[in-house]
């Protein structure tokens, strides 16, 4: 019984330690180690051929060399910034479009909601890297977009947004608009309607019993949803390399690029944990966040 | 808990007198008023006067039309038909946050992100008070409910009861003329509910204001109303005092409605001078002293209506009297409410008959006992006649 239940307690943490703790400290190996031409591309590698003082002496050859390359170029600092700015706005833009869709939702007659919520849903049916080629097709000059545009007679020459930040921006928004409108539906559509009502036979207008009932009581939506944005738009990569030009600076594709352009698997590996610490502080606050509202609720 | 002053609860209890005639103009008419959803008719040609300083009841089943009625008046409902009037102005046009109309809602609906503080100063700030009177009146709300010291607590830090005088505090604070009560007490447990039957009494009597209460708990209806409106399927079946409506019910559903009552089929026989006379099944002749109102033709049937309180419980016959009736039975069945006890006899030609003795002496010294033969006596006065 005592056995079993440990054996239980035990899994999860088995399994994180053997999927996340193990290849976490590998890849902090891998940072600490240096770039070499050889296969695999990073020195020195541990081995048990020359006994205990070999790996006594791997261990000495670690460094933070790779790390101090990072706050030196000057290149990946304005990778991470520009990733944060990127995140930050895709985030704000998701929130304003995502808004009213999630307010509309949770007014819809009752038999309508599941449907509608459907529809929200429905495009992770397809996959992700093939909506955002669909994007490539709608953007680029001679696309669906551009063509529309040019026959409706309102351009003469075709918008440039292709290989810009806006592209990457609708991308963004685009592909992660329901991970904002989930958490935002569910927390407006718990609100009290009585609450309304209440806030009208005490003097409210419409726009006031929003402002001061529904906006507040619906915040840990929001709070919730964008960090379900912004955590993920941060380390996005494929969005800025496919509809992104090569302006569009961003840490995920710094990071592609010096793992397989480069072949610099320490540098890569220096960015991702910088990335990763990067993330943890908001993921941090999200967390401290819920547990406040959890127990203010009850 | 403070109580009201008598006399003037008294006088404000009696004051309506019959509501076709009012001796002045009503506070709230509501004037031909139907209000339907779709096919249902929630509300249908209704008319009603609520005078100023009422405490007035809409009593009545589940989905008998009174929550439409307080959302009519609330402005949440727009009526179909008819209007209604507040102080001679019709109200149609306004819209509820405009209505100088209060309500309190069942679930309380307080602000949960919100102090006690700022849900009660939650109208006054709509109406753009300073900071210095909203904290001003607060306070003294507080005081009124008795809840000094809870400002800061959000409401779900507070006890059912608590919450249920925030709720009434915030309805107050801006002094409406009318405040509406949906089911003000029903989430109370029964002993804070009588306590705080007590306590609406007094706020309203101290304010001087009129309150409108929804219920389905006729008990509290007759505690707390000056005049209650029993409803049924959208009408109004009876507008009345508490007192009249127990004694002197239109009809046998208001009587049944309200309290426990024996409810007989009687076929009226003749007059013996001011009493009535009329037979039951059993062929029992039973005397009862006429209302002004009733209309006595020989051979109509009519039901009387018998509280079982008013009935008598004796082992020995009662002296025969021209005003008293009396039948006999067997006890069937005997319920100990502490203060009372309520008998269930079981007459010779089958009926049961429901009667209530105050418990003047201890059990054991009680004299009727289950399976006795009783005689059970009720005085002419003592029941009233209303129609099959």
């Amino acid at each position: 019984m005592r056995t079993s239940r440990k054996f239980l307690i035990l899994t999860p943490y088995l399994w994180l330690g053997l999927f996340f703790l193990v290849p976490f400290l590998i890849v902090i190996k891998i940072a600490l180690s240096d770039s070499v031409t050889a296969s695999p591309p990073y020195a020195p590698t541990f081995s048990l051929d020359e006994g205990l003082a070999g790996l006594r002496a791997s261990f000495a050859q670690l460094d933070f060399e790779n790390f101090l390359w990072l706050a030196e170029d000057g290149i990946y600092l304005k990778a991470y910034f520009n990733s944060v700015k990127v995140a930050a706005i895709a985030t704000l833009l998701t929130l304003l479009i995502g808004y009213p869709v999630a307010y509309a939702m949770a007014k819809a007659p009752r038999d309508w909601r599941k449907t509608l919520l459907l529809l929200v849903i429905l495009p992770f049916w397809t996959s992700f890297l093939i909506r955002i080629y669909a994007w490539i097709g709608i953007l680029k000059n001679e696309g669906f977009l551009n063509l529309t545009l040019m026959k409706l007679g309102i351009i003469d020459q075709p918008l440039a947004i292709m290989h810009t930040e806006l592209a990457v921006y609708i991308g963004i928004v685009y592909s992660y608009l329901p991970f904002m409108i989930l958490p935002l539906y569910a927390s407006l559509e718990r609100i009290d309607g009585k609450l309304l009502e209440a806030a009208e036979d005490l003097g409210c207008g419409a726009f006031a019993a929003f402002r001061q009932i529904t906006l507040p009581l619906s915040l840990p939506g929001v709070v919730a949803g964008c960090f379900l944005v912004f955590i993920p738009a941060i380390g996005e990569f494929v969005i800025p390399d496919l509809l992104g030009g090569s302006g569009t600076l961003m840490i995920g594709k710094t990071l592609w690029l010096e793992f397989f352009s480069n072949r610099d698997w320490g540098v890569a590996a220096a960015v991702a944990i910088v990335l990763l610490t990067i993330l943890i502080v908001p993921i941090v606050l999200f967390q401290r966040h819920q547990q406040k509202h959890q127990e203010e609720l009850g | 808990m403070n109580f009201h002053d008598p006399a003037s609860a008294a006088a404000a209890r009696a004051e309506p007198a019959s509501p076709l005639k009012p001796a002045r103009p009503p506070l709230i008419r509501f004037e031909n008023v139907t209000k339907t959803f779709g096919s249902f008719t929630a509300i249908s040609d209704l008319n009603l006067d609520i005078q100023e300083r009422e405490f007035f009841s809409l009593l009545g089943p589940s989905g008998c039309g009174k929550t439409t009625m307080m959302r009519l008046l609330a402005g949440f409902e727009e009526v179909t038909t008819g209007r209604i009037l507040l102080d001679g102005q019709d109200l149609t046009s306004i819209p509820a946050n405009r209505r100088p109309i209060n309500m309190m809602f069942q679930s309380y609906a307080l602000f949960p992100h919100m102090s006690v503080a700022k849900n009660i100063g939650f109208g006054l700030k709509q109406e753009r008070w300073k900071k210095r009177d909203i904290q001003d009146r607060v306070d003294e709300m507080l005081a009124l409910v008795q809840l000094e010291g809870f400002a800061d607590r959000k409401p779900h830090q507070l006890s059912g009861g608590q919450m249920q005088r925030v709720a009434l505090a915030r309805s107050l604070a801006k002094k409406p003329k009318v405040l509406l009560l949906d089911e003000p007490l029903g989430a109370l447990d029964k002993k804070l509910r009588e306590e705080t039957q007590f306590q609406l009494m007094d706020v309203q009597d101290r304010l001087g204001l009129t309150f409108i209460i929804v219920t389905h708990d006729q008990d509290e209806a007759m505690t707390v109303s000056s005049r209650i409106a029993v409803m049924k399927a959208g009408k109004l079946l009876q507008t009345d005092t508490p007192a009249r409506i127990y004694e002197h019910p239109a009809s046998s559903y208001v009587a049944d409605f309200i309290g426990n009552v024996n409810l007989i089929n009687v076929e009226l026989t003749g007059m013996d001078g001011e009493l009535a006379l009329a037979g039951w099944d059993g062929g029992t002749r039973l005397a009862i002293r006429p209302q002004p109102e009733d209309v006595l033709t020989p051979g109509a049937r009519k039901t009387l209506v018998l509280r079982p309180e008013k009935i008598h419980v004796t082992k020995d016959r009662p002296a025969e009297a021209a005003n008293v009736n009396m039948v006999d039975g067997t006890v069937e069945e005997i319920s100990y409410t502490g203060s009372a006890s309520t008998y269930l006899v079981r007459l010779d030609g089958g009926m049961l008959i429901r009667a209530q003795e105050a418990n003047r002496l201890l059990t054991s010294r009680r004299e009727v006992d289950w399976n006795d033969r009783v005689w059970l006596s009720w005085r002419a006065g003592a029941c009233v006649l209303v129609d099959e």
